[in-house]
């Protein structure tokens, strides 16, 4: 059944693929050298960016959610995203680094700031004992106190600094060129490798650090690595597409219900399937042609709605705030 | 693996100086081939702090904490196991996938399930099982961790609390069990309190800790008696119940 549900999986991902290609290319592209650059400089970073963003967050949120012990934990949730937006805003709006240098300072500062707040977000979750909704709870203090630094900027800054600035709040893939896909594609690829080749070491992360040691890995060495990877991934992601939200909580949580809680297949199918929901959602911004709308707007047009239904369901809350483990 | 082990003949524990700080402070204490040790005391005495040195989860300030002759670190894991009172989950994963993440096998082997009767469970979310039935999963997946050596004399067995919900019935017939993996070879060290056990189990050992000390140590035939419960359990005379005595 799962092998079925893979190779169904590779099909749609293939198809959604085909439709975008489609979608972007005008029968002429192969003859129209205009239509050629239009497909090469604009249509094909969106569609690559859109690829790896959403495997990124995808396949970081499982990881997360696994290594906080929190079926709720998503980047945006629990302040990650909002630490790389405000290092993204930092640099921005304080003109750190001249324009030139923002393809590798950009990510780099994102990077900085998403692992800044995840050693936060872990380290208040260990010392403080917190529960599962404590560590919610901490997420959604870090996400107030940046989002506040991120106003004051607002502020502070100039109006074209503030309209760039924008686009971290809503996320977009319409940014991007290839210099920048360059440095961070190379990251996330990264980045991804490390989360795929340590999927199995995730499973004995399940009942806690003392099961997962006295089966020799060693969870502090396990969980501080993929604490770092995914701050990677959610930072980079950040600084070439800003902040987009519910795509790590949803991805994960449907794979889970659907087959199961080995990340053996979680980690892998979250970055598929976080692949395929970007490009639908490329492919909705392609459909409404004239109106470029912020991908967080989609995601949470979508993603809202189908969290609801899941809480409605206590499928999560149950279990987050029933068996009250530490992390 | 185990058969090179069984060449040298060698599993054994052996502790020197393990010092944890206000917990647990013994300056010698080694377990032999084939013992099973009722690690028994009050609350706060210890036992759970000694069962995890042996474990190797926690690391005394000296690294003189336990020794296995013959086992190297990177297999211990399949000689060695421990049932720690805290196993929840906040997924709800399936007894079948507890077992495949953290076991070679994919289900009980025959003659733990025989014992135990899990593999009925394997779809079902474990916490949606009873304390007990819960109790009887972990355990055998903690054993089925070392089954294979367990089997061959050549494990190390710790259980923390491992009667906690587990009906009567059970009990008897896991402790059985324990008895004859005792016979073959391996050590098993059990902390809990149904010190009505130990009357039942005369030619197993007794350790008794308090405040983090031993204070006793041998065949339970030779070193228990109710005088003990006076002596080490804060209970007068008159409090000893009748099944004790």
């Amino acid at each position: 059944m799962k092998t079925r549900f893979v190779i169904l999986l590779c099909a749609f991902l293939a198809v959604l693929l085909l439709i975008g290609l489609n979608l972007f290319a005008h029968p002429s592209l192969l003859s129209d050298s205009v239509e050629q650059h239009i497909f090469m400089q604009l249509s094909l970073p969106i569609m690559i960016t859109a690829i790896l963003v959403g495997s990124a967050l995808s396949m970081s949120s499982a990881t997360l959610q696994v290594v906080l012990n929190n079926p709720l934990a998503d980047p945006g949730i629990i302040g990650i995203s909002s630490g790389a937006s405000l290092c993204a805003g930092i640099v921005i709006i304080g003109g750190i680094l001249p324009s030139s240098a923002l393809v590798w300072g950009l990510p780099i500062a994102c990077f900085i700031g998403a692992l800044l707040s995840s050693a936060l977000i872990f380290r208040l979750a260990q010392r403080l004992k917190l529960t599962h909704a404590g560590v919610i709870l901490a997420g959604i203090a870090i996400s107030t106190v940046c989002a506040a630094v991120l106003a004051w900027l607002y502020i502070l800054g100039d109006a074209q600094a503030t309209r760039n600035l924008t686009f971290w709040l809503m996320g977009s893939f319409a940014h991007t060129h290839y210099p920048i896909l360059g440095v961070a594609g190379t990251a996330l690829i990264l980045g991804m490798t490390v989360l795929i080749r340590e999927r199995s070491h995730l499973n004995t992360l399940y009942l806690g650090h003392h099961n997962a040691q006295l089966l020799g890995v060693e969870p502090k060495h396990l969980t501080r690595k993929l604490l770092i990877v995914c701050a990677l991934l959610v930072g980079v992601s950040v600084s070439i597409a800003g902040s987009i939200a519910f795509v790590g909580l949803l991805v994960p949580h449907i794979l889970r219900r659907l087959l199961g809680r080995d990340n053996r297949l979680i980690i892998p199918l979250s970055g598929m399937v976080g692949a395929a929901l970007m490009l639908v959602i490329v492919n909705i911004n392609h459909l409404l042609s004239g109106v470029i709308l912020p991908v967080s707007l989609l995601t949470a047009t979508i993603g809202g709605p189908i969290f609801i239904y899941v809480l409605y369901q206590g499928q999560i809350l149950t279990r987050a705030s029933g068996s009250q483990r530490h992390v | 693996m185990s058969n090179e082990l069984k060449q040298h003949d060698a599993i054994e524990i052996k502790l020197n100086d393990v010092f944890v700080p206000e917990r647990l402070h013994i300056s010698h204490l080694s377990f032999s081939k084939s013992s099973l040790t009722h690690l028994v005391g009050q609350n706060g005495a210890g036992k759970s702090t000694l069962l995890h040195a042996i474990a190797g989860l926690i690391q005394p300030k000296n690294h003189q904490c336990a020794v296995f002759k013959g086992l190297s670190p990177s297999n211990i894991h399949q000689h060695r196991c421990l049932l720690t009172q805290d196993n929840h989950n906040a997924f709800g994963l399936t007894v079948g996938e507890i077992f495949s993440f953290y076991t070679p096998y994919s289900q009980a082997p025959e003659r733990l399930e025989t014992v135990l009767e899990v593999n009925q469970f394997m779809a079902r979310q474990i916490d949606t099982l009873s304390s007990g039935q819960q109790q009887r999963v972990q355990l055998a997946r903690c054993m089925m961790q070392v089954w294979e050596s367990a089997e061959s004399g050549m494990g190390i067995l710790l259980f923390d609390e491992p009667f906690d919900a587990l009906d009567l019935a059970y009990q008897i017939k896991w402790l059985a069990l324990l008895h004859q993996l005792k016979a073959v070879g391996n050590i098993i060290v059990i902390a809990h309190h149904q010190l009505m056990m130990l009357t039942e189990c005369a030619l197993d050992d007794v350790l008794i800790l308090q405040a983090g000390q031993i204070e006793m140590f041998g065949t339970i035939a030779e070193k228990w008696s109710p005088q003990c419960l006076v002596d080490y359990f804060g209970i007068s005379s008159a409090q000893i119940p009748t099944y004790l005595r």
